[in-house]
């Protein structure tokens, strides 16, 4: 194990990725977040290496591969990114991780994928749930930690919002996000007979 | 070999070549006519005509289904029309030039996230058209099998799929006009001088976004900050890869927020708060590239 506490940080965060961060450690990790743009992120970055092997293994099951997929993966990039190995890090059951991350103080979210790799990405919104501890960065209202968590589930994977029957306040401003988003961006990529067909269509996604 | 690699360096290059036409087509070109729109198993009606005048596109696109809800784009003002609602929106300083150069981005620059490939040529509508597939390379961003009118380069079927091939949505024309035969709407652009809208929604106008207080970590691959709009009430950044686009929008917390996922048509939006804020991405892109860019914003 490394004595850079740097580097011994960046372990712990792979090791909270995978599910295997005690709970001293996890708090301790989560107060450094507060503090650290940079591991921040590092976080990010291991984020979206997770997001980017879940896309392309729909069919894993077992998520605990995850953690070893994300190590591979980690390997190739620089150094400064990779995360050893940790020898100090034991295995909690997801059970007791998810225990004891719902019993901390709101203060930091942690956006848990349910089930992400039985499930198509897109099909899983991510639940939140709070935890944690001491934080007194108000910045850091919403950490966002992607899990294999299938056996975290604390609360229910919130549904998607269907458009049309959103307050109507709230559905007339995406509506105008919506058009100016249209207007703006949409003439970047590919732009239908319109870029407005969705705009204009009665139906949602949502199916 | 160096024969079939230079064969498949002539598809690509041809299928480049036919995506930059469909570009230059659906903005410089005058068409008119009757699509259907499927998002999942629904399947809807819509009627465009679209007219190009000097540097300035005209359009009016309306839903044959339900309520007769509309768009229609002046040169400078986009009005939503619905039955009992008028809002207006006035947008500032989008001439027809500037859409324009933004839409010829380098199409070389796609191919790192894409691959683009030469299918065969099909009937479509009572045209003959020619399949363009661009396959995503990731699943960051949605693929597209385009067909595309030998005639004029326009879109006559467009299929948005995801990495794996499944369908999101798609548009096909069953019946289209082009040239100078297309219904004249100058006077429906001009109506909206006489709309009496019951809410105006300014845009905001482009500014620097080092000026904006935020930066961004560990974007998805290929996005990156395409421009930046802001106003008193509300940032607006604009990523893109070059094909796929997402707008994040960054204003005060209020009541009226969206807290997760939302979709109408093939578009999806996300709302969380972050660092205070509240953020709203918009897109046609997968959900999770959504999730990602929202929560990559910080402070700088």
């Amino acid at each position: 194990m490394s004595d850079n506490p740097d580097h011994v940080q960046r372990e712990q965060l792979s090791a909270l990725l995978d599910g295997e961060l005690a709970s001293k450690e996890h708090q301790a990790l989560v107060t450094h977040l507060a503090d650290s743009p940079q591991m921040r992120r590092h976080l990010a970055r291991y984020q979206l290496i997770q997001a980017q092997l879940q896309m392309d293994s729909p069919q894993l099951v077992d998520a605990s591969l995850v953690g070893d997929r994300v190590r591979e993966r980690l390997k190739t990039e620089p150094t400064v990114l990779t995360p050893r190995a940790s020898k100090n890090t034991f295995h909690l059951p997801r059970v007791a991780l998810g225990a004891a991350l719902a019993a901390g103080v709101a203060a930091v979210t942690l956006s848990v994928a349910p089930r992400l790799l039985e499930t198509p990405i897109d099909a899983a919104p991510p639940q939140t749930f709070a935890f944690s501890p001491r934080l007194s960065v108000p910045s850091v209202d919403a950490t966002t930690v992607a899990l294999g968590a299938s056996s975290m589930a604390t609360e229910a994977p919130a549904p998607a919002q269907r458009w049309k029957v959103l307050q109507p306040e709230l559905r007339s401003k995406l509506d105008g996000y919506l058009l100016e988003h249209n207007e703006f961006a949409g003439r970047l990529g590919v732009t239908l007979p319109s870029v407005h067909v969705g705009f204009v269509s009665t139906q949602d996604a949502q199916r | 070999m160096s024969a079939l690699l230079a064969a498949g360096a002539q598809a690509a290059g041809d299928a480049q070549a036919w995506f930059e036409r469909m570009r230059d087509a659906l903005h410089g070109q005058d068409y008119e006519g009757r699509f259907v729109y499927q998002v999942g198993p629904q399947l809807e009606a819509m009627y465009v005509v679209h007219r190009v005048s000097g540097a300035v596109e005209l359009e009016r696109l309306v839903s044959l289904n339900g309520d007769h809800k509309q768009v229609i784009r002046g040169d400078q003002a986009v009005a939503c029309l619905e039955p009992g609602k008028h809002s207006i929106s006035v947008i500032e300083g989008l001439g027809g030039d500037s859409r324009r150069s933004d839409s010829q981005r380098d199409t070389a620059q796609l191919l790192n996230h894409y691959q683009m490939v030469m299918g065969d040529s099909q009937r479509v509508a009572g045209r003959e058209a020619q399949l363009v597939r661009i396959v995503p390379r990731d699943g960051f961003r949605f693929g597209y099998d385009l067909y595309l009118d030998h005639a004029t380069g326009l879109p006559l079927r467009t299929v948005m799929l995801d990495k794996h091939g499944q369908q999101q949505s798609q548009t096909m024309f069953v019946e289209l006009k082009t040239g100078k035969d297309i219904t004249p709407i100058e006077h429906d652009v001009s109506a909206l001088q006489l709309t009496r809208p019951e809410r105006i929604t300014v845009s905001a106008g482009v500014s620097d976004p080092a000026s904006s207080g935020w930066r961004f970590a560990a974007l998805p691959p290929g996005f990156t900050l395409h421009s930046y709009r802001a106003d008193s009430a509300r940032r607006h950044f604009i990523f893109s890869d070059g094909l796929a686009t997402l707008s994040l929008y960054v204003e005060p917390l209020a009541e009226d927020a969206l807290g997760g996922f939302s979709s109408v048509g093939a578009t999806w939006a996300y709302g969380a708060q972050r660092h205070g804020q509240q953020i709203t991405a918009v897109g046609e892109v997968p959900r999770e590239t959504l999730r990602l860019i929202a929560h990559a914003i910080e402070p700088q």
